[in-house]
């Protein structure tokens, strides 16, 4: 059976180095979430909606409700009005959270 | 124009000679969100502002609107000379209306004390109708401008009002639907001074007052 070798400095410091390559290369592999605004519910319902741009599904509680959507669902979420009555312009379904 | 005799001496005041014709709007709020002024500087508490969390809530059709109030009067009688005065205490202020619009039945669910709705936001709106949930009071907010020209008006607040009653829905041929038996009942709340426990009306005309 072989003899076991003493570890030396230059040993350690060789490992510290792989170490940290290694580590670089996985904060290279990293998947990025996909960026996602934050939505309020204005419509006083429940509210749920599938997207077919995105094919994400979206539940909202209440009125005052907030969801985190894909920023490609966001346009038409805004877009998106309730028609009014008695002089009454029509109102907005959603809004952006500041 | 001041009579020629009968007239009462000293000081005299008399009604405007103002008119008021046609229902209000109404409105009206989740109670636990804050009236718009909460209270303004005399103190008084009136006014809605819709948020989020307590949008306002706009009736858009209807008819026969009627305010009243029950209030319990009994005499005080002595057997010697009849009623000498009475004891009266308010007990609710009530709405009454008929409704001719439906929805969206997210405003209508209030109206006819169902359940909450959900909504498929490009097709779908939908509401059980299940047990009625006694705990939901509403402000009530009736503003009427009397003079379009000056934006002259008089609105009528209630702080803790509950639709109550059992509505009906007529579905005559040739006729629209409508809600009938609709009943606001304003009651007391406690949170506001007692001149106001019930309600507030204001008026503003700046030419006449």
């Amino acid at each position: 059976m072989e003899k076991r070798k003493s570890v030396s400095s230059e040993d350690i410091s060789r490992v510290e180095r792989e170490f940290q390559e290694i580590t670089e290369i996985e904060g290279e592999i990293t998947v990025s979430e996909p960026e996602r605004v934050l939505v309020r519910n204005l419509i006083p319902s429940l509210v749920t909606w599938h997207s077919p741009k995105t094919g994400e599904d979206y539940l909202w509680g209440n009125s005052g409700s907030e969801v985190k959507v894909l920023k490609e669902d966001v346009d038409f979420l805004l877009a998106h009005r309730r028609k009014g009555c008695c002089g009454a312009t029509s109102s907005p379904s959603f809004e952006l959270v500041e | 124009m001041a009579l020629a005799t009968g007239t009462p001496l000293g000081t005299i005041t008399s009604q405007d000679e103002i008119y008021l014709e046609g229902a209000p709007n109404i409105y009206f709020q989740d109670a636990t969100a804050t009236p718009l002024n909460n209270p303004d500087v005399s103190t008084y508490y009136w006014g809605l502002s819709g948020t989020a969390t307590y949008p306002v809530y706009q009736l858009s059709c209807y008819l026969d609107v009627s305010l009243g109030e029950d209030v319990t009067v009994n005499a005080v009688r002595c057997d010697t000379v009849g009623d000498k005065s009475a004891i009266q205490k308010r007990n609710y202020l009530e709405l009454t209306l008929t409704l001719k619009t439906f929805f969206p039945l997210s405003v209508l669910r209030h109206v006819l004390n169902i359940s909450a709705p959900a909504t498929s936001l490009t097709d779908l709106e939908k509401v059980g109708i299940g047990k009625i949930n006694n705990n939901r009071f509403y402000m009530v907010y009736l503003p009427k401008v009397y003079d379009e020209d000056t934006g002259d008006y008089v609105l009528i607040h209630l702080h803790r009002a509950q639709f109550v009653d059992a509505w009906s829905i007529s579905m005559r041929s040739g006729e629209n639907w409508d809600v009938s038996g609709i009943r606001l009942r304003g009651y007391a709340d406690e949170t506001k001074p007692a001149n106001q426990l019930f309600g507030t009306i204001v008026r503003a005309d700046p030419s006449a007052i």
